[in-house]
C-alpha cells in the first residue's frame, strides 16, 4: 500500500550482498503509524524478515541502518540514526543509536533506511548518491582503520559525503565491533559492526542533495520552534556546562554522587576522577584556537556535546578525536587509570579499530581484577588497576585477537569468564552478555533496575532515567510517578513507573530520530518543565514555560494523527516487539537480573558507602514491571491480551505458533509449561510461516480504550 | 566546503571551532594541521616539512586473526 506522509522519504534500500543487488522497497504504512521509524521500524523489519534460526553472523542475518521521520528536519537534535540486528555478543536483539550527520544525508538522498543481508564474495562498500546506488570494491580498504577508511572514501567521493565504516576489529571477529559514522560517532553497543564485517561490507557512504517535505509546514515550524525554545530556556542548558564539557561532565558529577564505577565496579568513587574529568580534558586537550573549546555537533543540535581534542606532545602525541563519558569511564575509572592521555589514546584506538569502548574497557578491567585475585595468566603483562600501558596494550591485543587474553577478550568478558573458570564469573558485570555502562546500579536504583530489564543487555540508554539524579522537588516525583522517593537515587519507591515512562519515551525518541538529551532536556527542568516550575521556589510565568511535545512535532511533520498517550503506547509497542524478538532468540526470564556483585556486595566507600541493590526489592520491582509491560510473571513471555491491545495481533499469533506466548496471567502449572495451550504447538520457522501474517490487519485486534 | 590544500581533508565549517586558515602567501585554504600560526602561512610556504600521512595508531596483526 503506497502512502505519502511528510517526514518520511518513502522507501528503503534493500541490499543483498550475496546476489550483489540493491533494491528500493516502499515503506509500509504500518511501519510508520505503529512503529514510527528508526528503532521501532528496525525491530519490526527484523521480526518480519529474519528467520529466528538465523545466527547473528550467518549470511542471512539482516542489519538495518535507519534514521527516523524527524531525522534531517529543521528542529533540535534531529541527527540520530539507529543500527539494528541480532547481536553476536549477546545473541539477542541488538541495536545501537548514534548522533550523526549521516542519517540526515540518507534522508536527503531519498531513503528512510538501509537494510543489508547476504555476504559478498569480496570486500565491498555501498555508495549512495541520490538515486545512484552502487556496490564498490573495498579491497584496498580492508584491514584499514576506521579513520583511514573514512578519509579515503571522502577523497574518492568528495568531502560532503558521509561515511559509516567498520574497522579491523570487526573484520577480525571481535564480537563488539562498532559502526563508526564520520570518524567519531559510534553506534557501538551490541557489536553490529561485526555483523556488517561478516558480510564483507566495509562501509556505507552517502551523499544526498534532495529535500524532505513535512505535512504541515506552519504547524511543524511552531512545534520545532517550541522545542528549540524549550532547550534554550532550560536552566541546565543555560549553564553551558554540558556544551563546554560534553558528556564527560558526568565524571565529576558521578563521582560526587557516588555512582562512578571504579576498578571493575569494586567501588563507585574514584580518587583520580578530577584527572580524567571533562574539565581536565577541556584544559589540556581541547583545541585552543577556537573561540570556545572546540565541540562537534550532530545535525541541527544546539548543544555540541562532542568534545574534540588533540594531544600535541608526549608518547601519545598525534591522538585526536572526540570523547564521551562512557569511554572515559571504561578506560579510566573502571581500569583505575587516572592518566587522561592514556585514556584518550585508548579510546581513540578503540574507535579506530572499530570496537565498543565500553565492552573493551570493561573486559580489560575484568582482567585486571582477575589478575589481582591471581586467577589469570597475564602473558607477561603487568595487568593491575592503574597500569595505563597495560591497558593500551590490551586494546591492541583484543582488537587483533593476539594471544589467549586477546582471543578471549575479543569475545566479551562473559565468554572469557566461562573459558577462564576458577570462579571468575563472580567478578563479571554483564547482563544478558553485555558489559555494564558507567553508572553503578547499587548507587542509582532506577538506572540499575533498567539494566536488568533492558532489551539489549546491560544498558542505560534504554531508559536513561536521569530524573532520579537531579534532586528535584519531592512533589514532582509524587505527581509524576506516585512516590516522593522517585527523586532520590538511592531509594526504590516509584522507580518502576519512572523507568517504564523513561523506557517508553526513549523508544519513541530513538524511533523518531531525535536525541536522548532532548527528553532529558539538559538536566534541569526535566522531564516536565511545567511540573518542575510548579514546585520551584522561584516560579516562572506558566505561560512562558515551554516543553518539547513530540506528539505535536511528529503529527505536524508526518500528518499522522498523534496524541501524547498514543506516542507512549508506541514506545510500549516497540519494547514489547523487542521482547518478542528476544524471546524467539532464546532469552529466558532468569536473564532479567543483575550480576551477583550488585545484589550481594555493598559499596565499600565513598558517597554511596553501604549501598547495594536489595534482592527482595529487586524481585518486587520486577513483578511490578512485568505487570505494567504485560509479561507473564512465571515465564517472562508476553501476554497475548497485552499484545492485542497494542495492535500487535500478528506478533501474538506468530509467537503463539512458536509456543512463546502466554495466554493469561495464571500461575505456571506444575508441569512447568505455564505458557498457554500453544506451548505444545510446533514452532514455526519464520514469520512467513504464520498464516496470520498474510492477513495481519484482517483480524480484529482490540484497541486500548 | 573548503578543502585543505595539503591533505585534501574537508574543513567542516558547520562544526564549532572549525575554520579554514588562509595562507597569506599563496592564498590557499588549509586545515589547522597544516597552518603555521606564527607567520600565518601554510606549511608548504612556511617551509615546514609537509606530511600528509595520516596518523593511525592501530597495530597490524602479527598473523591473520582466526
Amino acid at each position: 500500500m503506497t502512502f505519502k506522509y511528510g517526514g518520511y522519504a518513502g522507501s528503503l534500500l534493500f541490499a543483498d550482498l550475496t546476489k550483489g543487488t540493491v533494491k528500493k522497497i516502499p515503506l509500509e504504512k504500518e511501519w510508520c503509524t505503529l512503529y514510527l521509524g528508526g528503532r521501532g521500524r528496525d525491530a519490526r523489519l527484523l521480526f518480519e524478515k529474519q528467520d529466528p534460526s538465523v545466527g547473528p553472523l550467518d549470511p542471512e542475518a539482516h542489519v538495518c541502518i535507519s534514521p527516523g521521520p524527524l531525522t534531517g528536519l529543521l528542529g533540535p537534535t534531529t541527527g540520530r540514526v539507529n543500527v539494528a540486528g541480532r547481536s553476536p555478543l549477546t545473541t539477542i536483539y541488538g541495536n545501537s543509536n548514534a548522533g550523526t550527520n549521516w542519517g540526515p544525508e540518507l534522508k536527503f538522498a531519498g531513503y528512510d533506511g538501509v537494510v543489508v543481508t547476504g555476504r559478498s564474495q569480496k570486500p565491498v562498500y555501498l555508495h549512495i548518491h541520490d538515486s545512484d546506488v552502487q556496490l564498490l570494491d573495498a579491497g584496498r580498504l580492508w584491514g584499514e582503520g576506521v579513520f583511514e577508511t573514512t578519509a579515503r572514501i571522502l577523497e574518492e567521493h568528495g568531502p560532503e559525503t558521509k561515511v559509516a565504516a567498520v574497522g579491523p576489529a570487526a573484520e577480525h571477529g571481535v564480537l563488539f565491533g562498532s559502526v563508526i559514522f564520520d570518524f567519531w560517532d559510534a553506534a557501538a553497543r551490541t557489536g553490529l559492526g561485526t555483523v556488517l564485517a561478516s558480510k564483507n561490507l566495509k562501509a556505507v557512504s552517502v551523499r544526498g542533495t534532495g529535500a524532505i517535505s513535512v505535512a504541515d509546514p506552519d504547524g511543524y515550524y511552531e512545534a520545532a520552534r517550541e522545542g528549540w525554545q524549550a532547550i534554550l530556556d532550560d536552566a541546565g542548558f543555560r549553564t553551558g556546562e554540558h556544551s563546554a564539557l560534553g558528556t564527560s561532565i558526568c565524571v565529576n558529577w558521578g563521582n560526587a554522587q557516588g555512582w562512578l564505577p571504579t576498578r571493575n565496579f569494586k567501588e563507585s568513587h574514584f580518587e583520580g576522577a578530577d584527572k580524567i574529568s571533562g574539565e581536565e580534558f577541556r584544559d589540556l586537550y581541547s583545541t585552543k584556537e577556537a573561540p570556545i573549546p572546540a565541540g562537534r555537533a550532530c545535525f541541527s543540535c544546539p548543544n555540541r556535546c562532542k568534545r574534540f581534542g588533540r594531544i600535541d606532545e608526549g608518547k601519545y602525541a598525534g591522538t585526536k578525536g572526540n570523547i564521551e563519558f562512557e569511554g572515559v569511564s571504561a578506560f579510566g575509572s573502571k581500569c583505575g587509570v587516572d592518566d587522561l592521555a592514556a585514556v584518550f589514546h585508548a579510546y581513540m584506538l578503540a574507535n579506530d579499530y572499530g570496537m565498543d569502548c565500553i565492552s573493551c574497557g570493561n573486559t580489560i578491567a575484568f582482567y585486571m581484577e582477575l589478575a589481582e585475585k591471581k586467577l589469570l595468566d597475564t602473558e607477561g603483562l603487568e595487568l593491575r588497576f592503574g597500569n595505563a600501558d597495560a591497558m593500551v596494550e590490551m586494546v591492541h591485543r583484543i582488537a587483533n585477537r593476539e594471544g589467549r587474553l586477546g582471543e578471549l577478550g575479543s569475545q566479551g568478558s562473559e565468554r572469557a569468564a566461562k573459558a577462564i573458570g576458577k570462579g571468575s564469573e563472580a567478578f563479571l558485570n554483564t547482563i544478558k552478555g553485555m558489559e555494564t555502562i558507567a553508572c553503578d546500579p547499587r548507587a542509582s536504583k532506577a538506572f540499575g533496575f533498567g539494566y536488568a530489564v533492558s532489551s539489549r543487555g546491560s544498558d542505560h540508554l534504554r531508559a536513561h532515567p536521569v530524573f532520579e539524579m537531579l534532586k528535584l522537588s519531592e512533589g514532582v516525583g509524587e505527581e509524576l510517578f506516585g512516590s516522593k522517593e522517585a527523586v532520590d537515587l538511592r531509594k526504590y519507591g516509584g522507580k518502576v513507573r519512572l523507568l517504564v515512562w523513561h523506557e517508553n519515551i526513549a523508544a519513541v525518541t530513538d524511533s523518531l530520530g531525535s536525541c536522548r538529551f532532548m527528553h532529558a532536556s539538559y538536566y534541569a527542568e526535566y522531564p516536565v518543565p511545567e511540573l518542575v516550575n510548579k514546585y520551584a521556589k522561584r516560579k516562572k510565568d506558566p505561560a512562558k514555560v515551554r516543553s518539547i511535545k513530540y506528539h505535536r512535532w511528529f503529527e505536524a511533520a508526518t500528518g499522522i494523527p498523534m496524541t501524547y498517550e498514543k506516542l507512549l503506547e508506541a514506545g510500549d509497542r516497540v519494547i514489547n516487539l523487542e521482547r518478542a524478538l528476544n524471546i524467539q532468540w532464546g532469552l529466558k526470564k532468569e536473564q532479567d537480573t543483575l550480576p551477583p556483585r550488585f545484589l550481594k556486595e555493598p559499596i565499600p566507600r565513598g558517597p554511596a558507602k553501604g549501598e547495594l541493590f536489595d534482592p527482595e526489592k529487586f524481585q518486587d520491582m520486577l513483578k511490578e514491571y512485568y505487570a505494567i509491560r504485560g509479561w507473564d510473571w512465571e515465564s517472562g513471555l508476553p501476554l497475548e491480551e497485552h499484545l492485542r491491545q497494542l495492535d500487535m495481533a500478528d506478533v501474538a499469533a506468530c509467537l503463539g505458533k512458536r509456543g512463546l506466548l502466554a495466554t493469561s496471567r495464571t500461575p505456571r502449572s506444575e508441569d512447568g509449561a505455564g505458557v498457554g495451550s500453544e506451548k505444545s504447538s510446533p514452532p514455526a520457522s519464520s514469520l512467513d510461516d504464520c498464516e496470520e501474517r498474510a492477513g495481519r490487519n484482517g483480524g480484529t485486534p482490540a484497541r486500548r480504550p | 566546503m573548503p578543502v585543505c590544500k595539503l591533505c585534501r581533508a574537508r574543513i567542516d565549517l558547520s562544526q564549532t571551532g572549525e575554520r579554514a586558515h588562509r595562507c597569506v602567501k599563496c592564498g590557499a585554504a588549509v586545515c589547522r594541521e597544516h597552518y603555521h600560526f606564527g607567520p600565518n602561512l601554510c606549511h608548504e610556504c612556511a617551509g615546514v616539512p609537509v606530511s600528509v600521512k595520516r596518523r593511525s595508531f592501530i597495530r597490524r596483526p602479527k598473523q591473520p586473526a582466526p
